[in-house]
């Protein structure tokens, strides 16, 4: 067993493809903000968030997430959702600075979730542990979705995944996809009418952008267009024709990869999405090398959140999901988005130091 | 014990298992966002580099006339006209070119160059990127200089809006509101919902209470525009919807005689059908010219409105006064009610009643003499309403009026509407933290102390007494219109409940108001017509307490007592109820009365006040 030396070492590859994406991130945002104050104000959070990520990555995770204060946090949580439902506001303000609790949820069901299946370790999920994740993941999703549907939908895939990654037997996986298919089929056109008509507007869009092209469909249009033109190289920093001209709307939040793919062309945007797909690899494959089962199912839970971040708002830029209104990790603009990132890289790394240490 | 210990390297444990077929999944995931990302960009690369050559669509918000505001004849009260406005696109008018382009506008507009191009950094902060107006209401002269000279103007364009506007000016402006430009505070709390900086609010009145209603849809246009920024196509448009109309209640006619009666005082009338609780007018004296808020105040006429102690801001209709001897009918129904007296019950008026150590004094000071309750409604005698307000009681008193309505709004929707305050022990207790003195009860009793009610109340209080006990929610809008003048939505009357007491009580009590206006000592006299029978009651209400009784016109304005009054008829089938207050008017009986005297026999008679 390694002990010593190594249990001190934070893992360079991780904070490698980190900065190099707060990097991107840094350059968007000048491009996407003109500089602006928009901009200091990113500049801002990436530096607090830099340092909450060392200060979380250099302190002992065991100690720090006891299950009391884990639970302490979700209560919370879920008291500060719901005042905000009942004053219909997404934000929490403090001292002037505009706080989405929705972004730290994320973070929050994670830690939960990995508590519960680490308390009952087993290699399948059972009812009683199922039980148990719905009946948590089930009023924040429902808090979160009353005010922002996108970010709902986001907790909800976070709990799907875990519910797969707590191993879903086969039988009834098989089972569970029957019904759903069933479901889909005989229910689906109903569901459709159901729907309201900005919800229905939104899939017929990206069903046919151009039909729609007041609507969504020029959003769809106006990024599929940024992204295009950027072809090899891109028109430079600074450059982008879309984002000048301000055709782009949301270019500093949810389409900020369309800037950067018009402004760096290929070779930036496929860097930008190899730099995901690294860091969510080497954050499973530390997820797979840690031994210790509380932090390795924290590990996968913090990828398979970046995962899901950068595939909805990737894939919606990409037309190949409908658009969906999520920040893209680091290279959107957004004081929450940027913290609960780091922090949860922060926490990766302080389990990935413990990854041949056992107590 | 050790977890890892339990498996063979050779056979992962199943949660490494699964996260190995995680790492498959989002692999393939990735490898899909890479290939569509390489197919748009390399092998469709030059397609949309054309496209975004060519591509120039914008889409522009078109703003929605607002719904008109009609009287019950259908004559317009607040509508739309259009108005030109001067719009730039901030993407072209900057650096020095666009200083060039702005130094022609100063010369078109007659403005100096450096407080035009200050106000563009302004406005161009607040709006970010979309355009920037500078300039609203352009006369017909400018707007035909900068059409001619457009060629050397890019970036610059009129834009055609429709403008509020109010035909009635200041006359109806408490009743209908205004609307203003949208500030920036509210632009960011709403610009979700589509506002956009110029934009108009319903900020009073039925301008505010019907604000979402009156809006409309806004429209939008796809419009094509070439690398100068100047309009080359329209692609696509949805054109504007206009907003629901208002069909009011109130006639004009009416609303505009009111307001002139109230001519140089501070007050209000309100003019109640009491068979239905519809308003025929609702008038506060004075009023502003809405157009200022729609076009910007004047610094100088803004700092007039704010010092003047008329208050022309304050819609006095539904603001809380204490009503004085009107107040009485309340007392009286109380008296009837609990049987403290009966109609044949006097007592002897010497112009004071003792209460323990403490003298009340009559209005009169040399006393009424004998006196039942038709008489002592007539002459509004103090004295005897001390006295049944003393065997009455606070707790009965306080239930009856907040039976009558009033302690809260009336229902009417209004924005700003005051509750109006009815004292008992409860509210001594929680404000002044002392018990209830029994002298207070007496104050009450005569509409005096900390009683405070509204005029429009009063108005909805009397039309119960007068037709049979039913209070009705004062309303004035009939009908919603949508732009076709369909109806979408009609209203009807609503009832808010019964007086608790019998027709027997109401009789008397409309008889003492009938003798009020034509009793040998009515007070109400100056409101009584030849050949119909009017019935009322005066009401003057102290402002600020005195030892001794001074005549109003000796004290300087603020300190004259208000004046009340109110009255009702045909009596013996009430159509029309009026309510007149004249702030710091002096005496009910001569400020006020005369005003309802001549409005009635403006109303009966076609008599029209010189
Ligand atoms: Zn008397």
């Amino acid at each position: 067993m390694k002990l010593g030396q190594h249990s001190l070492k934070i893992d360079g590859w991780l904070i490698l493809f980190v900065i190099i994406l707060l990097v991107c991130g840094a350059l968007n945002q000048a491009s996407a903000t003109m500089g602006g104050l928009l901009f200091k104000k990113q500049m801002v959070w990436f530096g607090l968030g830099f340092l909450l990520m060392m200060a979380i990555a250099l302190s002992d995770y065991q100690r720090l997430l006891s299950p009391r204060l884990i639970f302490g946090i979700y209560l919370f949580l879920l008291l500060v959702l719901l005042i905000l439902d009942l004053k219909h506001t997404r934000w929490l303000r403090i001292a002037g600075v505009g706080i989405q609790p929705s972004e730290f949820a994320k973070l929050v069901l994670i830690l939960v979730f990995s508590l519960v299946l680490h308390r009952r370790d087993q290699d399948h999920l059972d009812l009683r542990t199922f039980g148990i994740l719905t009946l948590l993941a089930f009023p924040p999703i429902v808090l979160v979705a009353a005010g922002d549907l996108d970010q709902g939908g986001m907790l909800f895939l976070i709990y799907l995944s875990y519910v797969f990654l707590a191993g879903v037997p086969r039988r009834l996986l098989i089972g569970l996809a029957v019904i759903v298919l069933v479901a889909a089929v005989t229910l689906g056109p109903k569901v459709w009418m159901v729907l309201k008509p900005y919800q229905r507007a939104r899939v017929a869009a990206f069903l046919n952008p151009e039909a729609f092209r007041l609507d969504r469909g020029y959003q769809i249009l106006q990024a599929l267009i940024a992204v295009g033109s950027g072809g090899l190289t891109g028109f430079g920093f600074k450059e982008g024709l879309s984002s000048r001209l301000n055709y782009l709307p949301e270019k500093h939040t949810d389409l900020a990869f369309a800037v950067w793919a018009e402004e760096w062309g290929f070779i930036g945007a496929a860097t930008v999405i190899f730099l995901f797909g690294a860091l969510i690899y080497r954050l499973l494959r530390l997820a797979i090398e840690v031994r210790e089962p509380l932090g390795r199912t924290i590990l996968a839970g913090v990828a398979i959140m970046i995962f899901w971040e950068a595939f909805i708002n990737l894939g919606g830029i990409l037309h190949l999901l409908p658009v969906a209104s999520v920040p893209l990790p680091f290279l959107s603009y957004g004081g929450s988005s940027v913290l609960v990132n780091l922090m949860a890289i922060g926490l990766a790394l302080s389990i990935s130091r413990k990854r041949y240490s056992f107590r | 014990m050790r977890y890892h210990q339990l498996f063979s390297p050779e056979e992962p444990d199943p949660f490494e298992r699964r996260l190995r077929g995680t790492i498959i999944f989002i692999a393939g995931v990735f490898l899909l966002l890479f290939l569509k990302l390489f197919f748009l960009q390399i092998i469709k690369g030059e397609h949309y580099r054309e496209l975004a050559r060519r591509r120039s669509l914008k889409v522009f918000l078109l703003s929605a006339p607002r719904g008109n505001i009609y009287d019950r004849r259908g004559i317009l009260l607040a509508g739309n006209s259009p108005s030109f406005a001067l719009a730039v696109d901030p993407k072209i008018i900057r650096g020095p070119q666009g200083d060039e382009i702005l130094k022609r506008l100063a010369e078109i507009l007659g403005e100096e160059f450096p407080s035009l191009k200050q106000r563009y950094l302004l406005a161009r902060r607040g709006t970010g990127t979309n355009q920037v107006i500078l300039a609203f209401d352009l006369d017909r002269d400018t707007v035909a200089k900068i059409e001619a000279r457009r060629y050397f103007l890019p970036g610059v364009d009129i834009i055609v809006e429709p403008t509020r506007y109010y035909p009635f000016g200041s006359e109806l402006f408490h009743l209908v509101g205004y609307v203003s430009r949208i500030n920036a505070e509210e632009l960011k709390r709403l610009a979700p919902q589509g506002f956009t900086a110029d934009d108009f609010l319903g900020r009073a009145g039925l301008e505010a209470q019907f604000d979402e209603r009156l809006r409309g849809r806004k429209g939008r246009r796809l419009v094509e525009i070439d690398a100068r920024g100047r309009i080359r196509r329209v692609v696509a448009e949805e054109a504007p919807v206009m907003g629901e109309s208002l069909v009011l209640t109130v006639d004009v006619f009416w609303q505009r005689l009111a307001h002139r009666l109230l001519e140089g005082q501070a007050g209000a009338i309100v003019v109640m059908d009491p068979r239905d609780g519809r308003l025929l007018s609702l008038v506060s004296h004075p009023g502003v010219d809405p157009m200022y808020f729609v076009k910007g105040f004047p610094p100088k006429e803004w700092e007039k409105i704010r010092k003047d102690e008329k208050h022309p801001l304050l819609n006095k209709a539904f603001s809380a006064y204490p009503p004085g001897s009107t107040f009485k009918v309340v007392t009286a129904m109380a008296a009837l009610e609990k049987r403290v007296v009966t109609p044949a019950t006097t007592f002897f008026c010497k112009g004071y009643y003792r209460l323990g150590r403490r003298i009340f004094r009559c209005w009169r000071s040399w006393g009424h003499g004998e006196v039942n309750l038709v008489k002592a409604l007539e002459v509004s005698c103090d004295v005897y309403f001390y006295r049944v307000g003393e065997e009455v009681g606070i707790d009965y008193l306080s239930r009856m009026a907040r039976a009558c309505g009033l302690g809260r709004p009336t229902g009417l929707g209004f924005p700003g509407e005051k509750a109006g305050l009815v004292p008992d022990r409860a509210w001594k207790m929680r404000v002044f933290h002392e018990p209830w003195q029994k002298g207070e009860t007496l104050n009450v009793a005569i509409g005096q102390g900390a009683l405070k009610v509204t005029p429009l109340q009063l108005a909805k209080l009397l039309s119960a007494v007068v037709n049979g006990g039913t209070l009705y929610r004062p309303w004035c809008v009939v009908q919603l219109l949508d732009p076709y003048g369909e109806v979408v939505d009609e209203f009807r009357p609503q009832e808010d409940g019964k007086l608790p007491v019998k027709p027997r009580t109401l009789y008397y009590v409309k008889k003492g108001l009938v003798a009020a206006v034509n009793g040998k000592e009515g007070t109400g006299r100056a409101a009584r017509m030849e050949d119909i029978t009017v019935g009322g009651k005066t009401g003057t209400a102290q402002v600020v307490g005195m030892k001794k009784r001074i005549h109003s016109k000796k004290l300087p304005y603020l300190k004259r007592d208000h004046a009340w009054f109110m009255a009702f008829a045909p009596a013996e089938k009430p159509e029309i109820v009026i309510v007149v207050f004249v702030e710091h008017g002096g005496h009910g009986g001569s400020a006020a009365a005369p005003i309802a005297g001549k409005f009635l026999k403006a109303y009966f008679k076609g008599e029209h006040p010189s």
